[in-house]
């Protein structure tokens, strides 16, 4: 906190860009979009700007209805970018249209991937479990996302218990990524991407427990390398199938997620012989190994669980879940990732403060967008 | 006229916003003789360490509508919109700066400056002293450029386009062109603009 209210004074004492360029680029960073010629949020903001009040300003943008309508609407729907391709071309779905209400009702974000909270608009087509119509239709009809979102519950929809709900993890758009093909493994993979910003690739580590491996993972996947299991396969399979159990009851048949109380899916005891001496899956119980190895910094503190939602817990409380959240926003109002040790060092003190925030969303946004130099230091030039 | 208009002042504007915005970053001017072959995007890209980004489809939309007051329910605005949607960015990032991008974006441009241009009470929010006849051209140049690229370019930046513009658009003004497609001119040239393509 006290890092960004000196920033914050830095940026006001230092003036060649005049408040009123500041207002409209903070605007512009946060709503994508150009204010009006004659905007009265311009002019509000502007003022705040001028008495050195960075936050009351980034507080009018984030009021307007192109940031909900356009800002926010792209940030949240690059949580459902699965192949981060960087487009925003996807229509808005159920997972994005959560992230925006979320944001919009100041609910606490460590909540997003455990609630049995989603979001749809009050318009018709109406809502439906087995396609994205009703969001699709909305959006092509540019429904104020500011004022027709409204929360509903995930468990009332899909006819199942509220303990099965989890949030995102259980959103349909969630479900057609992460539960159609393969091995429910593409969950774990997802989660990775986008709410701790990592790729499996990169968060790999051998030297984590193999225990919970599945039988479908070839112990001995090329003869003419030895130990290739124990050198590389269990540094993605550790982690991943650790935590794939909690998804052993959801499935996402086509068209709409299908949770299944009675077993364990078919998928998850498939090509046994590959390695028969694997872990077998008998229920949704999970284990978080991100203590161990190259993702000690995510400073977990659930380690273990049964289902989705203590899965989503286990994973937005992790120290990583603020920073990603933090880094996310930062690339969306300074149009870069943070690559310098003080840009570094500033992601780390928005998470912090996204924490003590209560995980609040919209002020994350406020926040960064008060005190991030890329905006509000008046050196850089008009741009 | 109105699509030859559109045409010269776009390449127009878009050339001469770059090239102020390098002077303003000190970029020698034989540095960019020697590097022809380098596409805009790269320049910028090494200029602001692509700290900046591109309106996508959806901003382009509302962006044209916020300065020009054109709902972006408007029926003709659709039309050209469904049609160019795709042509426009998909990312913010600089590097999809690209010729259909730009042509998406001068179609867009050129609809909304046709429907504003229609109402002499959205020509008047932008420029009060509107008149049918007798234009002051600098003066309607002057309104469009500062507040299409308003907290977008540095005041010098501004001047020189207005200067150059004007002379342009008094010469079309000496043809008889009729004042309602002078603001369409000065709106679209200001409209299709880099600095209000890129934020
Ligand atoms: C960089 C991380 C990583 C490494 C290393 C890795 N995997 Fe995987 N593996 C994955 C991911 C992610 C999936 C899930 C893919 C999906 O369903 O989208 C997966 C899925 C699988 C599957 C299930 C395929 C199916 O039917 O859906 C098998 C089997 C598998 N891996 C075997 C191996 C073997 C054997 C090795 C070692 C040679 C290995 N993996 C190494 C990440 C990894």
């Amino acid at each position: 906190m006290k890092v960004l209210k000196f920033l914050i004074l830095i940026a006001s004492i230092s003036f060649a860009q005049t408040s009123e360029d500041i207002a409209i680029k903070m605007y512009s960073r946060l709503t994508e979009s150009i204010p009006a010629t004659n905007s009265s949020i311009i002019q509000t903001m502007k003022g705040h700007i001028q008495n050195g009040d960075f936050l009351s300003a980034a507080k009018e943008a984030t009021q307007s209805n192109d940031f909900y309508n356009i800002g926010l609407k792209n940030f949240a729907k690059s949580f459902t970018d699965v192949n981060n391709e960087g487009s925003i071309r996807m229509p808005l779905n159920d997972m994005s249209a959560t992230i925006i209400g979320f944001t919009r009702d100041d609910i606490d974000f460590s909540t997003i991937l455990s609630a049995d909270t989603f979001y749809r608009l009050n318009t018709t087509p109406a809502f439906s479990i087995a396609n994205n119509t009703h969001y699709e239709s909305a959006e092509n009809s540019y429904a104020n996302l500011k004022t027709s979102l409204v929360a509903d519950t995930i468990s009332s929809v899909n006819n199942f218990a509220p303990s099965k709900a989890a949030g995102l993890l259980t959103t349909r758009a969630f479900a057609a990524n992460s539960y159609e093909a393969g091995t429910n493994r593409a969950a774990v993979n997802n989660i990775m991407n986008q709410f701790f910003c990592k790729t499996m690739e990169q968060v790999q580590d051998s030297t984590r427990p193999a225990t919970r491996v599945a039988r479908d993972v070839f112990i001995v996947p090329n003869p003419t390398i030895p130990h290739l299991f124990q050198t590389r396969c269990s540094g993605c399979h550790g982690l991943m199938d650790g935590m794939r159990g909690a998804f052993a009851h959801y499935h996402f048949n086509e068209r709409t997620m299908v949770y299944d109380d009675s077993k364990v899916h078919d998928k998850y005891s498939i090509n046994a012989t590959n390695n028969p001496t694997g872990y077998i899956t008998t229920d949704d119980s999970w284990i978080n190994l991100l203590n161990y190895g190259v993702t000690e910094s995510f400073k977990s503190t659930l380690l273990s669980g049964k289902g989705a939602k203590s899965l989503g817990t286990a994973i937005t409380t992790s120290k990583q879940f603020s920073v990603c959240m933090s880094q996310r926003v930062y690339k969306k109002l300074c149009l870069k990732d943070p690559s310098t040790t003080s840009e570094k060092n500033y992601i780390l003190n928005l998470a912090n403060e996204f924490k003590n925030n209560s995980y609040n969303m919209k002020k994350l946004f406020e926040s960064a967008a008060s005190s991030a130099r890329c905006i509000t230091d008046s050196e850089g030039g008009a741009l | 006229m109105k699509y030859l208009n559109l045409i010269l002042l776009s390449f127009f504007f878009i050339s001469c916003s770059m090239q102020s915005s390098l002077e303003n970053e000190q970029v020698q001017e034989d540095e960019l003789a020697l590097q022809p072959k380098r596409s805009l995007p790269d320049i910028i890209e090494e200029q602001y360490s692509s700290s900046i980004g591109i309106l996508s489809y959806q901003g382009v939309l509302q962006s044209m509508s916020n300065l020009t007051g054109v709902p972006i329910t408007n029926n003709r605005v659709q039309v050209v919109y469904n049609d160019v949607k795709d042509l426009l960015a998909g990312t913010n990032q600089l590097n999809l700066y690209t010729p259909s991008v730009q042509q998406g974006y001068m179609k867009m441009a050129a609809e909304f400056c046709s429907e504003m241009t229609k109402s002499e009470s959205l020509i008047r929010n932008i420029y009060p002293s509107y008149s049918t006849n007798n234009l002051n051209i600098e003066n309607l140049v002057d309104a469009f450029v500062n507040k299409f690229w308003a907290g977008k370019a540095n005041q010098d930046t501004k001047d020189s386009a207005i200067e150059d513009y004007s002379v342009l658009l008094e010469d079309f003004k000496t043809q008889g062109v009729r004042s309602a497609d002078l603001a369409f001119s000065a709106c679209v040239g200001s409209l299709a603009a880099l600095p209000v393509m890129i934020y």
